[in-house]
Protein backbone atom coordinates (compact mmCIF):
# COMPACT_ATOMS: atom_id res chain seq x y z
CA UNK A 1 0.00 0.00 0.00
CA UNK A 2 1.36 3.35 -0.86
CA UNK A 3 0.87 6.40 1.71
CA UNK A 4 0.91 9.66 1.75
CA UNK A 5 4.03 10.00 3.06
CA UNK A 6 5.54 7.86 0.22
CA UNK A 7 7.92 10.03 -1.82
CA UNK A 8 6.54 9.39 -5.30
CA UNK A 9 3.21 10.42 -3.80
CA UNK A 10 4.46 13.55 -2.32
CA UNK A 11 6.20 14.32 -5.74
CA UNK A 12 3.14 14.09 -7.00
CA UNK A 13 0.93 15.87 -5.27
CA UNK A 14 4.07 18.71 -5.58
CA UNK A 15 3.76 18.53 -8.80
CA UNK A 16 -0.36 18.98 -8.62
CA UNK A 17 0.09 21.94 -6.26
CA UNK A 18 2.43 23.86 -9.10
CA UNK A 19 0.11 22.91 -11.67
CA UNK A 20 -2.61 24.44 -10.17
CA UNK A 21 -0.26 27.41 -8.68
CA UNK A 22 0.75 27.60 -12.16
CA UNK A 23 -2.74 28.07 -13.91
CA UNK A 24 -3.99 30.01 -11.16
CA UNK A 25 -0.87 32.81 -11.82
CA UNK A 26 -1.66 32.35 -15.82
CA UNK A 27 -5.35 33.41 -14.84
CA UNK A 28 -4.19 36.75 -12.92
CA UNK A 29 -7.12 35.62 -10.14
CA UNK A 30 -7.02 38.35 -7.46
CA UNK A 31 -9.83 36.09 -5.43
CA UNK A 32 -7.55 32.86 -6.02
CA UNK A 33 -5.51 32.67 -2.87
CA UNK A 34 -6.64 32.85 1.14
CA UNK A 35 -5.55 36.34 1.67
CA UNK A 36 -9.28 37.52 3.63
CA UNK A 37 -10.90 40.71 3.23
CA UNK A 38 -8.00 43.56 4.48
CA UNK A 39 -5.45 44.77 3.33
CA UNK A 40 -3.09 42.03 1.46
CA UNK A 41 -5.94 41.08 -0.85
CA UNK A 42 -6.07 44.88 -1.36
CA UNK A 43 -2.03 44.83 -2.20
CA UNK A 44 -2.54 41.59 -4.26
CA UNK A 45 -5.18 43.00 -6.13
CA UNK A 46 -3.10 46.03 -7.08
CA UNK A 47 -0.38 43.71 -8.19
CA UNK A 48 -2.93 41.65 -10.52
CA UNK A 49 -3.98 44.76 -11.91
CA UNK A 50 -0.46 45.54 -12.87
CA UNK A 51 -0.85 41.96 -15.20
CA UNK A 52 -4.31 42.69 -16.68
CA UNK A 53 -2.89 46.46 -17.77
CA UNK A 54 0.32 45.00 -19.38
CA UNK A 55 -1.79 42.60 -20.94
CA UNK A 56 -4.16 45.21 -22.04
CA UNK A 57 -1.21 47.22 -23.50
CA UNK A 58 0.43 44.61 -25.24
CA UNK A 59 -3.41 44.24 -27.00
CA UNK A 60 -2.83 47.47 -28.42
CA UNK A 61 0.80 47.15 -29.70
CA UNK A 62 0.05 46.87 -33.43
CA UNK A 63 1.21 43.24 -34.34
CA UNK A 64 5.05 43.05 -35.08
CA UNK A 65 8.25 42.29 -33.36
CA UNK A 66 7.46 44.67 -30.65
CA UNK A 67 4.82 43.06 -29.55
CA UNK A 68 5.99 39.47 -29.80
CA UNK A 69 8.97 40.84 -27.61
CA UNK A 70 6.14 42.42 -24.92
CA UNK A 71 4.40 39.46 -24.54
CA UNK A 72 7.25 36.96 -24.17
CA UNK A 73 8.25 39.38 -20.81
CA UNK A 74 5.06 38.53 -19.57
CA UNK A 75 6.36 35.62 -17.25
CA UNK A 76 8.58 38.21 -16.06
CA UNK A 77 5.30 39.46 -14.25
CA UNK A 78 3.86 36.51 -13.39
CA UNK A 79 7.20 35.61 -11.90
CA UNK A 80 7.01 38.77 -9.33
CA UNK A 81 3.20 38.06 -9.17
CA UNK A 82 4.52 34.58 -7.68
CA UNK A 83 6.56 36.60 -5.06
CA UNK A 84 3.39 39.09 -4.54
CA UNK A 85 1.32 36.18 -3.42
CA UNK A 86 3.96 34.71 -1.50
CA UNK A 87 4.64 37.64 0.73
CA UNK A 88 0.70 38.54 0.84
CA UNK A 89 0.11 34.87 2.04
CA UNK A 90 2.64 35.04 5.24
CA UNK A 91 1.42 38.60 5.84
CA UNK A 92 -2.44 37.03 5.54
CA UNK A 93 -1.15 34.58 7.96
CA UNK A 94 0.09 36.74 10.48
CA UNK A 95 -2.08 39.81 10.62
CA UNK A 96 -4.99 39.03 8.93
CA UNK A 97 -6.11 42.47 8.91
CA UNK A 98 -2.81 43.95 7.50
CA UNK A 99 0.17 45.05 9.14
CA UNK A 100 -1.26 47.63 11.66
CA UNK A 101 -1.74 47.07 15.35
CA UNK A 102 -5.12 45.90 16.99
CA UNK A 103 -7.22 49.39 17.76
CA UNK A 104 -8.45 47.42 21.20
CA UNK A 105 -5.24 46.48 22.68
CA UNK A 106 -3.61 49.99 21.58
CA UNK A 107 -7.02 51.19 23.66
CA UNK A 108 -6.14 49.41 26.60
CA UNK A 109 -2.32 49.85 26.17
CA UNK A 110 -3.14 53.49 26.08
CA UNK A 111 -5.04 53.34 28.96
CA UNK A 112 -1.81 51.56 30.79
CA UNK A 113 -0.63 54.23 34.02
CA UNK A 114 2.61 53.90 33.46
CA UNK A 115 2.22 55.64 29.84
CA UNK A 116 1.19 54.61 26.76
CA UNK A 117 2.57 51.53 26.31
CA UNK A 118 1.25 51.33 22.35
CA UNK A 119 3.52 53.91 21.52
CA UNK A 120 6.45 51.59 22.74
CA UNK A 121 4.93 48.43 20.64
CA UNK A 122 5.92 49.98 16.76
CA UNK A 123 5.06 48.78 14.06
CA UNK A 124 3.86 44.90 14.16
CA UNK A 125 6.18 42.82 12.17
CA UNK A 126 4.21 41.78 9.45
CA UNK A 127 4.79 45.38 7.87
CA UNK A 128 8.24 44.42 6.55
CA UNK A 129 6.23 41.63 4.47
CA UNK A 130 4.22 44.77 3.22
CA UNK A 131 7.33 46.94 2.32
CA UNK A 132 8.50 44.25 1.02
CA UNK A 133 5.35 43.29 -1.34
CA UNK A 134 4.98 47.26 -2.17
CA UNK A 135 8.21 47.21 -3.65
CA UNK A 136 7.83 44.40 -5.99
CA UNK A 137 4.26 45.78 -7.04
CA UNK A 138 6.23 49.01 -7.58
CA UNK A 139 8.66 47.08 -9.86
CA UNK A 140 5.92 45.70 -11.59
CA UNK A 141 4.16 49.11 -12.16
CA UNK A 142 6.77 50.44 -13.59
CA UNK A 143 7.49 47.85 -16.17
CA UNK A 144 3.61 48.21 -17.40
CA UNK A 145 4.29 52.04 -17.67
CA UNK A 146 7.61 51.05 -20.14
CA UNK A 147 5.55 48.73 -22.11
CA UNK A 148 2.47 52.04 -21.97
CA UNK A 149 5.40 54.43 -22.79
CA UNK A 150 6.34 52.34 -26.02
CA UNK A 151 2.89 51.66 -27.24
CA UNK A 152 2.90 55.24 -27.06
CA UNK A 153 5.95 55.83 -28.94
CA UNK A 154 4.83 53.90 -31.89
CA UNK A 155 1.49 55.57 -32.66
CA UNK A 156 3.33 58.73 -32.31
CA UNK A 157 4.92 60.67 -35.88
CA UNK A 158 8.23 62.17 -35.16
CA UNK A 159 8.12 63.62 -38.43
CA UNK A 160 4.57 65.53 -37.51
CA UNK A 161 5.75 68.64 -38.95
CA UNK A 162 4.38 68.66 -42.38
CA UNK A 163 0.69 69.88 -41.56
CA UNK A 164 2.30 73.29 -40.06
CA UNK A 165 4.74 73.96 -43.05
CA UNK A 166 1.87 73.16 -45.26
CA UNK A 167 -0.57 75.11 -43.83
CA UNK A 168 1.65 78.24 -43.12
CA UNK A 169 3.15 77.80 -46.97
CA UNK A 170 -0.45 77.31 -48.31
CA UNK A 171 -1.59 80.81 -46.40
CA UNK A 172 1.22 82.50 -47.98
CA UNK A 173 0.13 81.08 -50.95
CA UNK A 174 -3.55 82.80 -50.72
CA UNK A 175 -1.03 85.86 -50.02
CA UNK A 176 0.82 85.35 -53.18
CA UNK A 177 -2.45 84.66 -55.56
CA UNK A 178 -4.02 87.97 -54.28
CA UNK A 179 -1.38 89.96 -55.14
CA UNK A 180 -1.06 88.32 -58.46
CA UNK A 181 -5.08 88.26 -58.98
CA UNK A 182 -5.12 84.77 -59.10
CA UNK A 183 -8.06 84.81 -57.09
CA UNK A 184 -11.15 85.94 -56.77
CA UNK B 1 -22.40 41.14 2.94
CA UNK B 2 -19.72 38.67 1.05
CA UNK B 3 -16.41 38.22 1.53
CA UNK B 4 -15.85 39.80 -1.84
CA UNK B 5 -18.02 42.41 -1.18
CA UNK B 6 -16.16 43.34 2.05
CA UNK B 7 -12.50 43.02 0.46
CA UNK B 8 -14.02 45.43 -2.23
CA UNK B 9 -15.31 48.13 0.28
CA UNK B 10 -11.66 47.41 1.93
CA UNK B 11 -9.63 48.27 -1.08
CA UNK B 12 -12.03 51.06 -2.33
CA UNK B 13 -11.16 52.63 1.51
CA UNK B 14 -7.20 51.40 1.88
CA UNK B 15 -6.02 51.06 -1.55
CA UNK B 16 -5.11 53.14 -4.44
CA UNK B 17 -8.22 55.21 -5.53
CA UNK B 18 -11.34 52.91 -6.41
CA UNK B 19 -11.31 48.98 -6.05
CA UNK B 20 -8.59 47.22 -8.09
CA UNK B 21 -9.93 45.94 -11.26
CA UNK B 22 -9.10 42.69 -10.86
CA UNK B 23 -11.61 42.59 -7.82
CA UNK B 24 -14.24 44.28 -9.45
CA UNK B 25 -17.33 43.09 -10.66
CA UNK B 26 -18.17 42.28 -14.40
CA UNK B 27 -20.11 45.43 -14.59
CA UNK B 28 -17.87 47.93 -12.95
CA UNK B 29 -14.62 46.00 -15.31
CA UNK B 30 -12.70 49.23 -17.58
CA UNK B 31 -14.37 49.86 -20.51
CA UNK B 32 -12.77 48.97 -23.96
CA UNK B 33 -10.65 51.18 -26.33
CA UNK B 34 -10.48 54.76 -24.65
CA UNK B 35 -13.57 53.67 -22.04
CA UNK B 36 -16.20 56.26 -21.08
CA UNK B 37 -14.67 58.83 -18.95
CA UNK B 38 -11.71 60.72 -19.20
CA UNK B 39 -10.00 59.26 -21.79
CA UNK B 40 -13.22 58.86 -24.23
CA UNK B 41 -13.69 62.76 -23.63
CA UNK B 42 -9.88 63.52 -24.45
CA UNK B 43 -10.57 61.48 -27.78
CA UNK B 44 -14.22 63.41 -27.87
CA UNK B 45 -11.96 66.82 -27.91
CA UNK B 46 -9.56 65.90 -30.75
CA UNK B 47 -12.73 64.90 -32.72
CA UNK B 48 -14.35 68.13 -32.94
CA UNK B 49 -11.01 69.98 -33.51
CA UNK B 50 -11.02 67.41 -36.35
CA UNK B 51 -14.76 68.05 -37.18
CA UNK B 52 -13.97 71.94 -37.16
CA UNK B 53 -11.57 71.82 -39.73
CA UNK B 54 -13.16 69.51 -42.02
CA UNK B 55 -16.72 72.08 -41.31
CA UNK B 56 -14.26 75.15 -42.41
CA UNK B 57 -12.76 72.89 -45.52
CA UNK B 58 -16.65 72.87 -46.64
CA UNK B 59 -16.67 76.35 -46.77
CA UNK B 60 -13.80 77.31 -48.95
CA UNK B 61 -14.71 78.03 -52.21
CA UNK B 62 -14.06 75.13 -54.99
CA UNK B 63 -10.47 75.34 -56.34
CA UNK B 64 -7.35 74.75 -55.68
CA UNK B 65 -6.64 76.37 -52.19
CA UNK B 66 -9.95 73.95 -51.40
CA UNK B 67 -8.18 70.97 -52.65
CA UNK B 68 -4.99 71.75 -50.77
CA UNK B 69 -7.20 71.87 -47.29
CA UNK B 70 -9.20 68.87 -48.06
CA UNK B 71 -5.71 66.77 -48.80
CA UNK B 72 -4.75 68.26 -45.67
CA UNK B 73 -8.06 67.05 -43.85
CA UNK B 74 -7.05 63.27 -44.59
CA UNK B 75 -3.74 64.24 -42.85
CA UNK B 76 -5.52 65.11 -40.00
CA UNK B 77 -7.88 62.77 -39.70
CA UNK B 78 -4.69 60.13 -39.96
CA UNK B 79 -3.15 62.26 -36.81
CA UNK B 80 -6.32 61.68 -35.21
CA UNK B 81 -6.79 58.19 -35.59
CA UNK B 82 -3.06 57.94 -34.17
CA UNK B 83 -3.80 60.45 -31.00
CA UNK B 84 -7.09 58.20 -30.10
CA UNK B 85 -4.78 55.01 -30.00
CA UNK B 86 -2.91 56.76 -27.94
CA UNK B 87 -5.73 57.65 -25.65
CA UNK B 88 -6.69 53.80 -25.66
CA UNK B 89 -3.18 53.21 -24.87
CA UNK B 90 -4.10 55.14 -21.84
CA UNK B 91 -7.14 53.47 -20.87
CA UNK B 92 -5.56 50.88 -20.56
CA UNK B 93 -2.95 51.86 -18.10
CA UNK B 94 -5.20 53.91 -16.15
CA UNK B 95 -8.87 53.37 -17.00
CA UNK B 96 -11.50 55.86 -16.08
CA UNK B 97 -14.87 55.16 -16.88
CA UNK B 98 -18.19 57.62 -16.22
CA UNK B 99 -20.39 54.42 -15.96
CA UNK B 100 -18.70 52.67 -12.75
CA UNK B 101 -17.35 54.94 -9.31
CA UNK B 102 -15.38 51.43 -8.69
CA UNK B 103 -12.83 53.77 -10.62
CA UNK B 104 -12.58 56.15 -7.54
CA UNK B 105 -14.15 59.29 -9.40
CA UNK B 106 -17.40 59.93 -10.11
CA UNK B 107 -18.55 60.26 -13.89
CA UNK B 108 -17.23 63.62 -15.64
CA UNK B 109 -14.71 63.79 -12.44
CA UNK B 110 -10.94 64.17 -13.95
CA UNK B 111 -8.71 61.18 -12.38
CA UNK B 112 -5.98 62.06 -10.22
CA UNK B 113 -3.38 60.56 -12.52
CA UNK B 114 0.02 59.66 -12.01
CA UNK B 115 3.47 58.28 -13.87
CA UNK B 116 3.24 57.32 -17.56
CA UNK B 117 -0.51 58.16 -17.40
CA UNK B 118 -0.19 62.09 -16.29
CA UNK B 119 2.89 61.73 -19.50
CA UNK B 120 0.20 60.36 -22.11
CA UNK B 121 -2.72 62.25 -20.80
CA UNK B 122 -0.33 65.60 -21.32
CA UNK B 123 0.80 64.39 -24.99
CA UNK B 124 -2.71 64.52 -25.85
CA UNK B 125 -3.07 67.70 -24.68
CA UNK B 126 -0.47 68.84 -26.54
CA UNK B 127 -2.08 67.01 -29.54
CA UNK B 128 -5.20 69.48 -29.02
CA UNK B 129 -3.93 72.43 -29.04
CA UNK B 130 -2.45 71.57 -32.42
CA UNK B 131 -5.37 70.13 -33.57
CA UNK B 132 -7.46 73.37 -32.62
CA UNK B 133 -4.37 75.55 -33.91
CA UNK B 134 -5.02 73.34 -37.28
CA UNK B 135 -8.48 74.30 -37.07
CA UNK B 136 -8.22 78.06 -36.82
CA UNK B 137 -5.45 78.02 -39.63
CA UNK B 138 -7.85 76.03 -41.99
CA UNK B 139 -10.62 78.73 -41.13
CA UNK B 140 -8.72 81.42 -41.86
CA UNK B 141 -6.81 79.95 -45.04
CA UNK B 142 -10.86 79.17 -46.08
CA UNK B 143 -12.01 83.09 -45.38
CA UNK B 144 -8.67 84.38 -47.04
CA UNK B 145 -9.81 82.07 -50.23
CA UNK B 146 -13.48 83.38 -50.01
CA UNK B 147 -12.08 87.27 -50.02
CA UNK B 148 -13.87 87.07 -46.25
CA UNK B 149 -10.75 88.80 -44.91
CA UNK B 150 -7.54 90.08 -46.07
CA UNK B 151 -4.97 87.24 -46.96
CA UNK B 152 -2.08 88.99 -45.38
CA UNK B 153 -3.90 89.38 -42.04
CA UNK B 154 -4.45 85.46 -42.48
CA UNK B 155 -0.63 84.50 -43.45
CA UNK B 156 0.01 86.25 -40.17
CA UNK B 157 -2.58 84.52 -38.13
CA UNK B 158 -1.35 81.16 -39.35
CA UNK B 159 2.45 81.78 -38.67
CA UNK B 160 0.88 83.04 -35.16
CA UNK B 161 -0.93 79.86 -34.48
CA UNK B 162 2.17 77.20 -34.81
CA UNK B 163 4.34 79.22 -33.17
CA UNK B 164 2.21 79.56 -30.18
CA UNK B 165 1.28 75.86 -30.64
CA UNK B 166 4.06 73.81 -32.54
CA UNK B 167 3.21 70.07 -33.48
CA UNK B 168 3.49 67.92 -30.60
Amino acid sequence: MTTWWHPMVRATARRRLAAERAAALRRVDAWQPPLGTGLWRTAYGESCDAVLAYDRIVALVPAGPVRDELAGRRPDLLAMLDRVRYLAENGAALDPAGPVRDAELLALLAEDPHGDLGQQLGAPPSHLLMDALAAVRGAMWRATEEAARLAVHLQENAGATDTAIWLTALAAGVVSARRADWAP
Amino acid sequence: MTDREAARATAAEVGWPGIPTSMRLDADAPGAGPGTGHWHRQVDRLLAAVERSRAAVVQAPAGGVRDQLADLLHVIELRSARYERIAEVGQALWPDDDTTDADGTAPGERPDLGGAAQDIDARLVTALAHLTAVASAVEQIALAAAGTIAADRAALEVERLFRVSPPP
